[in-house]
């Protein structure tokens, strides 16, 4: 019964008459979880447009390049062979370099965001020390994080570790780390998908495209994966 | 008249029936009209015009899904400048106090009145934190949970979708996936 009111709260359906039998706490829970949906929606939306935008940009670029190409070809029938030959090589090699959509630094730039730590308990109560890094991690002070991190048993703290340094423009450790929390992953953290923007920022592109395709379709960050060795092929 | 209405049904159901399809015509259909508009109208750069357009189809996309445009009174183009046309000011205005444009969550929290900038600031937070959840749950969770509270799915369409074995599936797998993201949104 209380699930059917929270299915219709959530699905915004007679929410007048749902107010009623959910208190104000489940209210403003689930209020947060409603827009939260939403924007993860939204977010993937704005994803697919965004990934449209750059093979539209990519086709001008094509067609444009052609274009341009037909123009040089009409002068060529005056031009001896040699040159002729000379431009299509130029333009060969401009397509070359022009084609790729994104370099690995860019990809990086535009994939990575900051995955704060979930859970974490603040204030007095932050009485571990695991927890007291976790605080650290996600105020950034990743070189203090880092050596709270350091002196956890919690293996999660790995992956953090990995995060810290990734942010510190330490793409060689992060990569250390990362992988040691990927040998005995405790929990869902999605390591991979970190791992893999860690090879791509440390000019691994090869490594770093088979650690993304690792990352399986059931899996977070799977689409934002594909994402990016789409645009590496 | 008759023609308008009708054309405006046929977009809005293609939206609700099959989005990404649509969503990508019409951006395609509509891009240049749209880009060319800017130009001439605003002297914002071709970066933030495009993102702007991104924005609007995205926003056309929210209006249909939560029932705030049910029936167009106007042209798909007309509904599409006249969400550019705000978010073009709106990004003027900010420009001219700092720079930086929109993001997703602004357009999203800015719809709901939030007098305290505080509380907005932890709202905004709190709902960041659940699309991030959601994001790390990844399918087949994600797409449940948007499925069914965000598009507004049935059961049997989801299941359908999905290639579940039958409703009882699809309604255990959503409820499975509804108590993990509770559950992780308690600790945020």
């Amino acid at each position: 019964m209380k699930e059917d009111s929270i299915d219709r709260y959530l699905r915004g359906q007679n929410i007048s008459a749902v107010n009623d039998k959910l208190s104000h706490a489940e209210l403003e829970e689930l209020s947060i979880i409603r827009e939260g949906i939403r924007l993860s929606a939204l977010q993937e939306k704005s994803l697919m447009l965004k990934n449209l935008e750059k093979e539209i940009a990519s086709n001008d670029h094509q067609v444009s390049s052609k274009q341009s190409r037909g123009r040089i070809m009409n002068l060529n029938q005056v031009m001896a062979i040699a040159a002729s030959l000379t431009l299509l090589i130029a333009a060969g090699l401009w397509f070359v370099n022009n084609s790729g959509s994104s370099t690995p630094d860019e990809l990086y730039a535009s994939h990575y965001e900051f995955p704060a730590a979930l859970g974490v308990v603040r204030g007095s109560e932050a009485a571990d020390d695991y927890n007291k890094a976790l605080v650290t991690y996600n105020s950034k002070k990743f070189e203090d994080a880092i050596s709270l991190l350091n002196q956890s048993d919690n293996p999660r703290a790995k992956f953090y570790m990995g995060i810290s340094y990734l942010e510190l423009d330490n793409p060689s450790s992060a990569i250390e780390q990362l992988t040691d929390y990927g040998l005995n992953p405790i929990g869902d953290l999605p390591y991979q998908y970190f791992l893999g923007l860690a090879y791509l920022k440390s000019g691994d592109i090869a490594q770093g495209k088979l650690t993304l395709q690792k990352i399986g379709e059931s899996q977070g960050y799977w689409t934002e994966a594909q994402d990016i060795i789409n645009q590496l092929n | 008249m008759l023609q308008i209405l009708k054309q405006s049904h046929t977009w809005i159901e293609d939206i609700r029936s099959d989005p990404d399809r649509a969503l990508k015509n019409i951006y395609q259909e509509e891009r240049s009209f749209c880009l060319s508009w800017m130009r001439k109208h605003t002297s914002l750069s071709d970066n933030d015009q495009i993102e702007i357009f991104q924005s609007a189809v995205v926003i056309l996309y929210d209006n249909i899904m939560n029932g705030k445009l049910t029936e167009a009174k106007a042209q798909l183009s007309s509904y599409l400048i006249s969400i550019c046309k705000n978010k073009s000011q709106e990004v003027h205005r900010r420009q001219s106090k700092h720079s930086g444009s929109d993001s997703i969550t602004d357009s999203i929290i800015g719809n709901h009145v939030i007098d305290d900038v505080d509380e907005k600031e932890v709202k905004e937070e709190k709902i960041n934190a659940v699309a991030k959840i959601l994001l790390m749950m990844g399918p087949p969770c994600k797409t449940i949970i948007e499925l069914y509270y965000y598009q507004k799915m049935s059961m049997v369409d989801i299941g359908q979708l999905m290639d579940y074995k039958n409703v009882d599936t699809v309604k255990n797998q959503k409820y499975k996936c509804m108590q993990r993201l509770r559950k992780q949104t308690q600790s945020i």
